[in-house]
């Protein structure tokens, strides 16, 4: 548990409504999924960029690009060059998505 | 982003701020992962680094470049053709195996390197490229 301090003039409307903490907890949880939601449109967004480049999704691209040689010189020749920073952040977002989606279900079902 | 990630991020930015010039760098965190990416200048280089913290994994690529050509680039990305140098042949049992290695001549030449660190990077850096 986490101590903050509360404007007074949002203390006194609050209690208003009702119960403070409930009050708090409530805009808590609404703030929080707002930011979530924000984060994983921002992360799908760029994930459907990366799916564009490559034409094939992230699961396929990391399966393909550690297996099969013939696919990274034609990916270096036709891509881009450098598609191992591509592979980092495409990581990041295509799991990013995933990790932020569980932690929204977790927040929403508590 | 725990405090033992945020200081090892902001390490690196520190050690390029100093050694590199024009830094701009950006992290980003999800629950489970961590992301650095940073540009930096150095005389006609730009240098590019990339530090992934997933699943377990340190995933990184520093790349120097002039211009369009790869002058240098490290990696432990699991290419293949650095699994197949170093086992003879891609087989299930290594694919997708992290794999440290070095490009250079712009991506000509591929060789098996250490776990690289931004560290050990800068100071190859300093002792092998000419920034003028």
């Amino acid at each position: 548990m986490v101590t903050v301090s509360i404007k007074d003039e949002y203390a006194e409307i609050l209690t208003a409504f009702g119960e403070l903490q409930d009050a708090l907890d409530l805009a808590l949880k609404r703030y929080t999924i707002e930011q979530i939601v924000t984060k994983v449109d921002e992360l799908r967004q760029r994930d459907a960029l990366y799916q564009a480049k490559y034409g094939q999704n992230y699961p396929t691209f990391a399966q393909r690009i550690a297996a099969d040689e013939t696919f990274v010189r034609h990916v270096e020749t036709q891509v881009n060059k450098l598609w191992e920073v591509d592979l980092a952040d495409w990581e990041f977002c295509y799991k990013g998505v995933q990790d932020w989606m569980k932690k929204l279900e977790a927040i929403l079902f508590a | 982003m725990d405090e033992k990630t945020r200081g090892h991020f902001v390490r690196i930015i520190a050690l390029a701020q100093a050694t590199f010039a024009h830094v701009e760098s950006g992290m980003d965190i999800t629950p489970a992962r961590a992301i650095l990416r940073l540009q930096v200048k150095y005389g006609p280089y730009r240098i590019l680094v990339t530090e992934l913290l997933s699943d377990g994994l340190r995933k990184y690529s520093y790349y120097v470049l002039r211009g369009n050509w790869v002058e240098a680039g490290f990696d432990n990305s699991p290419d293949p053709r650095a699994i197949r140098l170093k086992y003879g042949q891609i087989g299930a049992e290594h694919a997708g195996e992290p794999m440290p290695h070095l490009h250079q001549h712009d991506k000509t030449e591929l060789s098996l390197t250490a776990e690289m660190t931004f560290e050990a990077f800068v100071d190859w850096v300093i002792a092998t490229i000419q920034p003028a």
